[in-house]
């Protein structure tokens, strides 16, 4: 029963091992306290690192990000609030860094764009969808010489 | 064996391409009578509906039309295509032609690129093949020869060459020190020219190089090995910094030509840039460009005018006024003060680069023949500290200072 | 509004996003740019040990000698690096600049081998083989060169290896009316 039970986990935990995603953070970076770790992580999820494009520094292997994600958890153990963290990585590396752009007037565009694009749309669809006849116009009858030549083909 | 092989390979080919092939195919007829079927399909489909109440009466009669000119359509298609098809006969002479033709032309390339008696390649342990040259060995074999030889321009050359290609081809400071001496133990050496060049494009200074490589260009025979990638390095690095570079058209007609035509090419070129820039006096890097050509065409006094001209536009300094000064000096005849006008080039020259050796020693020259005996010896004895300690020059310099006193 | 107008707009949109695209391309603009933000500020603080044993430990006084300085991070593991390398020699040798050069997640005795190798650009040379150094100054890799001027001021911040063009246009153009 015991030796069944082992196996058992063995095969849960190989399960977990597999689904598990590849994850850039090294075992080394992470932080003792769980929940001090755990406020890393989202952070980390929130910040781009800055050679990789659209990628967070959690997900990164980049020299700089394994750098940028040490800083956070330095800067947290230190007593920092999560929101002094993100004004530290801004103050070095711009609004760039933030995979989230902060609503300013510059972003106005990115942030409402969408949605008006959207609501334009839509409005169009509708009154166009009003105009339209409901009931389509009755198509003309066949003449008697289609119907005969109608009658013929359906009996083949 | 091979040849069984062969042949049932082939045969396996051209069956696979024929399946298609000789398939038959839906006549238009048997289509027709597959669309009649679901066109009567969606007709009971239809009185279903109205049965059932689910569709109203006016949108049932106008369906119930427009599937019955379906039909109608369908039927005369039929018609149409029954009558094309019984004429395509290109279907039936396909299939033989194509069973054909596949085994010739393969049977051909075979023919043509097959090595059937080509035998097998042997088995040879890695130790067995000649082994390739350590490029750690290789340097280290070119620094000893060259602190053997140390005035040996060929083992320096070797050596900066060896460097360079540790650095993966940058030209790096002891490279660059190694073709230096390299090129003063023979002048015009095209190894160490065209590496010096490549070290000043590789610094940031195109134009330097460009300088360098076109006079190499110039002095290099017709048949010198080095002038295809000479040319090709010309051009690229004349691309990337932006330079006017000649067209293939013009360097290959330059490279036909014999040396004295290749010179009045040039000329006319310049004497062409020339006109152009008495039309127009006011661009700056016309008259540049037309000092440098005068310049390297060894025409002096009239480089000095274009350098002049542009000078008046804006003043020129750095690199271009070291070329101005060389154009002064060299209309000086040997053993004689540089006249007024050079002296004004090379005061300016030597406010701009205190330690600048021309300006020293032209300047030390004609402090002497204005009588400021102090002065000259001033400026020389700077120029003596600034010069290695084996230039050749300095025997001469302590016998000027020798002079002064 | 005309319904046949109606059906244009599909094709409007269309041409708006080519256009822009073609802008893009042809405009010469890098979308993947960064931009720094740490033109035009107080440059931050610069302390390093010594990369050549023996000197003393960099601090951000080098930075407000009353003289413009170039700050240059490299690493000898860096391919870019080495091709600007020749232009930093350049720089020291021809135009007599003031270089402070920091060796960016290299070992010491690595970065200390292939300046050897290479020839030496740097009047002050640290290390900063944690990269915590390079994180205040917003660094995102190597090769990275910024200019501060006389009143320590980042004045210039390049993201990728220097080129003639910036050497000539932008670099010493500042270095001369910084003197």
């Amino acid at each position: 029963m015991r030796k069944r039970s082992l196996a058992a986990l063995g095969m849960t935990v190989a399960a977990l091992l597999i689904a598990m995603p590849a994850l850039a953070v090294e075992p080394s970076e992470m932080l003792k306290d769980p929940a001090l770790e755990a406020r890393a992580r989202t952070l980390s999820r929130e910040l781009r690192c800055v050679v990789c494009q659209n990628q967070s520094i959690d997900d990164s292997a980049a020299e700089v990000a394994h750098g940028m994600r040490v800083a956070v958890r330095e800067r947290l153990v230190a007593g920092d609030s999560d929101a002094a963290v993100m004004a530290y990585m801004v103050a070095r590396y711009g609004d760039y860094v933030l995979l989230e752009p902060p609503f300013k007037a510059r972003t106005l565009v990115l942030w409402l764009g969408t949605p008006l694009v959207l609501v334009v749309a839509g409005l169009l669809l509708f009154f166009a969808a009003r105009r339209r006849p409901v009931v389509p116009a009755a198509p003309p009858p066949l003449s008697d010489a289609e119907k005969e030549r109608l009658q013929s083909l359906l009996k083949r | 064996m091979l040849e069984f092989l062969l042949a049932l390979l082939t045969t396996a080919t051209v069956a696979l391409l024929l399946v298609p092939l000789l398939k038959p195919r839906l006549t238009a007829t048997a289509r027709l009578d597959n669309d009649l079927a679901i066109y009567r399909d969606q007709l009971a489909e239809l009185d279903r509906e109205r049965a059932a109440g689910t569709l109203p009466e006016a949108e049932a009669t106008a369906a119930r039309v427009e599937i019955e000119r379906r039909i109608l359509v369908a039927a005369e298609q039929d018609a149409h295509e029954t009558r094309r098809e019984q004429s395509a006969t290109l279907q039936r002479f396909l299939s033989p032609a194509l069973c054909l033709a596949i085994p010739l032309i393969a049977l051909g390339i075979y023919l043509e690129i097959g090595r059937p008696g080509l035998p097998s390649a042997p088995f040879v342990p890695h130790a067995a093949a000649p082994a390739a040259p350590n490029l750690a060995d290789e340097i280290a074999a070119a620094k000893k020869n060259a602190a053997e030889h140390p005035d040996d321009p060929e083992a320096l050359s070797a050596l900066g060459e060896a460097l360079t290609m540790e650095a993966d081809g940058v030209v790096t400071q002891p490279a660059f020190e190694a073709f230096t001496r390299a090129l003063r133990a023979q002048p015009g050496d095209a190894r160490a020219i065209y590496y010096l060049g490549l070290h000043e494009a590789q610094a940031g200074d195109s134009p330097a190089a460009l300088k360098r490589w076109r006079a190499l260009e110039a002095q290099s025979p017709p048949e010198a090995p080095w002038l295809a990638m000479l040319r090709a390095e010309i051009a690229r690095v004349s691309r990337e910094s932006g330079m006017p570079v000649p067209s293939q058209d013009q360097v290959e007609a330059m490279g036909r030509l014999s040396p004295e035509e290749r010179q009045k090419t040039i000329r006319t070129m310049v004497d062409g840039l020339a006109a152009r820039m008495e039309a127009n006096p006011a661009d700056r890097d016309g008259w540049l460009r037309l000092a440098n050509a005068r310049k390297v065409l060894g025409d002096n006094p009239r480089a000095s005018e274009a350098f002049a001209k542009a000078d008046a536009l804006k003043p020129v300094d750095g690199q271009t006024l070291v070329d101005w000064a060389e154009a002064e000096v060299r209309q000086i005849p040997p053993g004689m003060p540089p006249p007024a006008s050079a002296v004004k080039v090379l005061e300016r020259l030597e406010k701009a680069e205190p330690r600048n050796a021309l300006a020293l020693f032209y300047l030390g020259a004609a402090s002497l023949a204005s009588g400021d005996k102090k002065a000259a010896a001033q400026r020389w004895k700077t120029l003596l500290a600034l010069l290695p300690a084996d230039a050749p020059i300095r025997a001469m310099i302590e016998e000027k200072i020798k002079e002064t006193e | 509004m005309n319904s046949r107008a109606l059906y244009l707009l599909p094709l409007l949109t269309l041409l708006i996003m080519a256009g822009f695209f073609g802008w893009s391309l042809m405009s010469g603009r890098d979308p993947a740019s960064i931009g720094s933000v740490m033109v035009n500020r107080p440059a931050p603080p610069l302390n390093a040990p010594a990369l050549r044993p023996g000197e003393p430990a960099l601090t951000g006084d080098l930075l407000k000698t009353g003289k413009p300085v170039l700050l240059n991070f490299f690493a000898s593991w860096c391919t870019p690096c080495l091709a600007e390398h020749p232009l930093m020699m350049r720089l020291r040798e021809r135009e007599g600049v003031t270089i402070i050069g920091i060796a960016w997640k290299n070992k010491p005795e690595e970065a200390r081998a292939w300046l050897k190798k290479l020839g030496d650009p740097f009047a002050y040379a640290g290390t900063d083989f944690d990269g915590k150094l390079s994180l205040d100054w917003g660094l995102s890799g190597v090769p990275e060169t910024y200019l501060i001027d006389a009143n320590g001021v980042v004045r210039l911040h390049y993201h990728s290896p220097i080129t003639e063009r910036d050497l000539n246009e932008t670099i010493l153009p500042l270095l001369r009316a910084g003197k």
